[in-house]
């Protein structure tokens, strides 16, 4: 449990911004320019060390370079080097930032804090965040946890600063489940594994004894849905595909069923009490839900058609899908009871994987063109379609919390012997810039992004 | 290049624009801002900003806000600078130009 106590002092840059609109506006006497043009460049920001005593001096280094990596990783600041910086960490723990020398190395907005170990062994830590040419603090907060949490309060940290300059919530303290892949191309070893959205404290949830699919975290963050294929008789080569509920936490694994024919990509309401997956059955692939606590299945989709991938909108009343019922794979929205189907994507190429937006303002999808993959993301009526990258193969977007960045893998092509082609993760900005690989053991695929943990 | 071209670009030089926060293409923020004579920045203040309420619009003016004041001091034109003290010089930001051509 982390304790976050009230904000220290904040003065925030905009006091006076309320009571100055009812000002008249720009008289004949003054001088106005338009500013119509900027920089799309990340915000130089400086990251301290983090002051503190005997072993915690090591810990207050640690912190800050975790801080620093997410706000990296972001695309929307740039770290300024370490060895450029004026102020001693204890200095900046002792008094107020000297602005003018932070200014001097162009640090826009500076961050520092102290760490220290309580005598019941718990850990204080303290941050701020100034704005260094206003010379204003725009930020101030303390928590106290678990010492063996620092790297979570790290994250928590991150997501303030990012929440405070970008004005939109943060996504560092969150994890990521993913399908991790080793072995030759037919022999394939299929693994669920867990991290930390920054790659840290890496982990497998299954043993590699079955294949395992299409892992998603639930409302809470604690639990996982996913799909196996699995041994029920005697035959080892008959498989059946089961759905399982696994809490992260306490590892234990509960059937939600065995379901005949084909099964694909079971996915949480925003409720987190149902579950929604396509299942194949007589020749017609539909959309059903089932009640996690009655096991109660209800058909929400009956087309004659191949109707796949359903994904709910974050208020829970409507629910994007796939299906080929107008002669090829295109996306498809629909109220959560089923009604009021429309077609949403008519460009070239066929669409699929649609997922919708935290935010609700976008739904991502994946859409297969003249030969090559792309992942995009559009409107929920359908417009202001925009591909953000291609390859050989890229499936499976999954959405930060913020809504504001996509996880998915990327692949290349594989021989004939299904070797090579090795799928990594990847995640990359809304606007499409800042692609960068996930780093992670061995291969990966199928990533699925928590909400923010709790 | 006129004079005020000169402070226009020198600003634009320091202002951040996140392309992809929501609803930045719909903000404006006029900022009055207190100069001296040698350009040197003493003050900003927000007089009147247009677009949603909430995080992004305040993020978006406090960005210009803060790439006035890294801007400084701003390239005062010689003939001109008297008119632009005392909290007489406006600078207006909007970005729907630049991103309007990217969309």
């Amino acid at each position: 449990m982390i304790h976050d106590s009230f904000p220290l002092k904040r003065r925030a840059l905009l006091a006076g911004a309320a009571a100055s609109l009812a000002l008249p506006s720009v008289a004949q006497s003054q001088v106005r320019i338009d500013i119509t043009r900027g920089r799309v460049d990340p915000l130089p920001t400086a990251v301290s060390p983090f002051h503190g005593e005997g072993r915690d001096t090591a810990t207050g280094a640690e912190i800050a370079k975790v801080i620093s990596n997410n706000l990296e990783r972001s695309g929307l600041f740039r770290p300024i080097d370490s060895r450029a910086f004026t102020n001693t960490p204890a200095q900046l723990a002792a008094a107020a930032p000297q602005f003018t020398t932070w200014r001097q190395i162009n640090a826009a907005v500076l961050i520092h804090g102290t760490v220290a170990t309580l005598p019941d062994g718990r850990l204080r830590v303290e941050f701020r965040l100034w704005d260094v040419f206003g010379e204003a603090q725009m930020e101030g907060r303390v928590y106290t946890t678990a010492a063996s949490n620092w790297r979570r309060i790290a994250h928590i940290v991150s997501d303030q600063v990012y929440k405070r300059v970008t004005g939109e919530d943060g996504y560092f303290d969150t994890r990521i489940v993913y399908v991790s892949e080793s072995g030759p191309g037919q022999r394939r070893i299929k693994r669920l594994a867990l991290m930390d959205q920054d790659g840290a404290n890496h982990r497998f949830l299954t043993d590699g004894r079955e294949l395992v699919l299409t892992p998603r975290f639930s409302p809470t963050a604690q639990e996982i849905t996913y799909l196996a294929y699995v041994q029920t008789g005697n035959n080892p080569n008959l498989l059946r595909p089961r759905v399982y509920l696994l809490n992260i936490d306490t590892g234990q694994r509960e059937v939600v069923g065995d379901f005949p024919g084909m099964t694909f990509a079971p996915r949480f309401s925003p409720d987190g009490n149902r579950v929604i997956m396509s299942m194949a059955q007589s020749g017609t692939t539909d959309v059903y839900t089932m009640d996690l606590r009655t096991r109660q299945q209800a058909r929400i989709t009956n087309h004659n058609s191949i109707n796949t991938s359903p994904s709910y909108s974050p208020d829970g009343r409507q629910i994007v899908f796939n299906s080929d019922r107008g002669g090829s794979q295109q996306i498809y929205t629909m109220s959560a009871s089923g009604d009021n189907v429309q077609r949403i994507s008519f460009a070239r190429g066929l669409y699929g994987t649609p997922v919708w937006s935290p935010r609700g303002d976008l739904i991502a999808f994946t859409k297969q063109t003249e030969g090559e993959f792309f992942i995009g993301v559009m409107r929920p009526d359908g417009s202001g379609e925009r591909l953000l990258t291609r390859a050989f193969l890229v499936e499976a977007p999954t959405w930060a919390p913020n809504g504001r960045v996509l996880m998915y893998f990327r692949q290349g092509a594989s021989d004939s012997r299904g070797n090579g082609g090795n799928p990594r993760l990847y995640s990359i900005d809304l606007t499409g810039y800042n692609e960068r690989e996930i780093l992670t053991p061995a291969d990966g695929s199928d990533p699925a992004w928590s909400p923010l943990l709790p | 290049m006129t004079e005020m071209d000169a402070i226009r670009q020198r600003v634009s030089q320091f202002w951040n624009i996140d392309p992809g926060a929501r609803g930045v293409e719909t903000f404006a923020v006029e900022l009055r801002v207190w100069v001296d004579r040698d350009g040197t920045v003493r003050d900003v203040r927000v007089v009147n900003v247009q677009g949603e309420a909430g995080g992004f619009r305040d993020a978006f003016a406090d960005g210009a806000r803060r790439a006035v004041l890294r801007a400084s001091p701003l390239p005062m034109p010689v003939d001109k600078s008297s008119q632009m003290l005392d909290g007489n010089l406006i600078l207006a930001f909007n970005a729907r130009e630049m991103l309007g051509a990217r969309r």
